[in-house]
């Protein structure tokens, strides 16, 4: 299908449909999302072994 | 599911595009990058200039969650002054009002990225900095945004405060505590920001006047604010010098706050004498009405402020920091003794 046709079908069936900037638009803005979660991740990690320092391989395996 | 799924009422919500779409740069634009950066240099300083030191890569995620929580509180505050900032040429073209980003999406961002910039911070720090950063940002996106900006003209001064705690809140998260030096660098931010801010605002009046704005010039006049601001200049200066009394600021602070505060009073002199603010008069005939040189008086002291306030705290930065401090011989000491300052 189309660009064109998507866009008239989505128009037939009430819904609004998104041009092919917009798609590249909210596909980028995923990323950074995804990016930014991961960030974070590795920021939590990495506070948690500067807290604990020496003492996280002090546990019995 | 995506909002794209989700069936509407034509006739009554016709499909609406946004005016673009949104790129990372809009959502950099909404956290406010450089009121980000100026928290940052400023908690910077604080963190340095607190005793004992600290495991640089708990001081990074001290100093990041700082970052993070004034871009949230900046993305609260654009999300509910949209209508103001609509208003004003000087923001028109901020991302709600120019249509990338969604007021809710603001909303949505400033609400997590404050969640977790406080979460950081606690996990880094201490529950002491985590609160001092979660009443910061309910400060500035409540107590400033949404009550005192549309309802007096002290709307900045105490506003203000929100944008003086991250010297304390990074002080906080490196010792546990609060002395009276995170305080002096707390009030040293606090009694700048109306000069500064005023100093725009002279510039910008008729913007706050059309957008609803109870800034001092469009409440009090032009005449008063040039008084105003060479009040709060006249307190601020000196207080730059009190880091010296306690030991905090050393040689290389007390000269640099004492050559650029000297400056600054010449210039918010300056500024009192002018008509800065004023009306201009279009026929020229007017001996009275403001001039170029004189809004160029209100211009030169909003410039120098920036510049006025990085110097000052990176005199502390570099004294702290790269172990250049030493204190003032005969000035040092007179407030309290700072214990184990990095000196």
């Amino acid at each position: 299908m189309t660009g064109g046709e998507e866009a008239r079908s989505a128009e037939v069936s009430g819904f609004v449909a998104e041009d092919q900037a917009q798609r590249h638009a909210r596909r980028r803005r995923n990323v950074a999302l995804a990016l930014a979660l991961a960030g974070f991740v590795v920021l939590i990690f990495v506070v948690t072994l500067a807290r604990l320092q020496g003492d996280v391989l002090n546990r019995p395996f | 599911m995506t909002d794209l799924s989700v069936p509407y009422d034509e006739k009554a919500h016709p499909p609406q595009r946004p005016a673009r779409s949104a790129g990372a740069g809009d959502y950099v634009a909404l956290m406010k990058p450089r009121v980000m950066s100026l928290v940052v240099f400023t908690g910077l300083a604080g963190l340095a200039a607190a005793p004992g030191g600290v495991d640089p890569v708990l001081g990074a995620a001290m100093i990041f969650a700082i970052a993070c929580g004034a871009g949230a509180a900046g993305a609260l505050n654009q999300w509910f002054d949209a209508d103001i900032d609509a208003k004003m040429s000087r923001t028109r073209m901020r991302p709600i009002p120019a249509g990338a980003v969604a007021k809710e999406e603001a909303l949505a961002l400033g609400l997590v990225v404050s969640a977790l910039s406080v979460i950081t911070m606690l996990l880094a720090a201490n529950v002491l900095a985590a609160a001092l950063l979660a009443f910061t940002i309910v400060f500035y996106a409540v107590v400033y945004t949404m009550w005192l900006k549309r309802a007096t003209a002290q709307n900045i001064v105490i506003g203000g405060l929100a944008g003086a705690l991250p010297p304390a809140i990074a002080w906080a998260g490196a010792t546990n505590s609060l002395t009276i030096d995170p305080l002096i660098l707390v009030a040293i931010i606090f009694f700048w920001t109306p000069p500064h801010f005023w100093a725009l605002s002279l510039l910008r009046s008729q913007d706050y006047r059309e957008a609803g704005v109870p800034m001092l010039p469009v409440t009090h006049g032009a005449a008063h604010t040039r008084l105003q601001i060479l009040l709060y200049s006249s307190v601020m200066v000196p207080l730059g010098l009190a880091p010296a009394l306690t030991g905090l600021g050393g040689q290389i602070y007390t000269a640099a706050a004492g050559f650029t505060g000297a400056l600054f009073l010449v210039l918010a002199v300056r500024v009192a004498r002018s008509r800065a603010g004023d009306a201009p008069d279009p026929t020229g005939l007017d001996l009275y009405a403001a001039t170029a040189a004189d809004q160029r008086a209100a211009r030169d002291l909003f410039a120098f402020s920036i510049l006025y306030l990085f110097v000052v705290f990176a005199a502390l930065l570099a004294e702290h920091g790269l172990g250049l401090h030493a204190p003032v011989p005969w000035l040092s000491g007179w407030v309290g003794a700072v214990e184990g300052s990095g000196a």
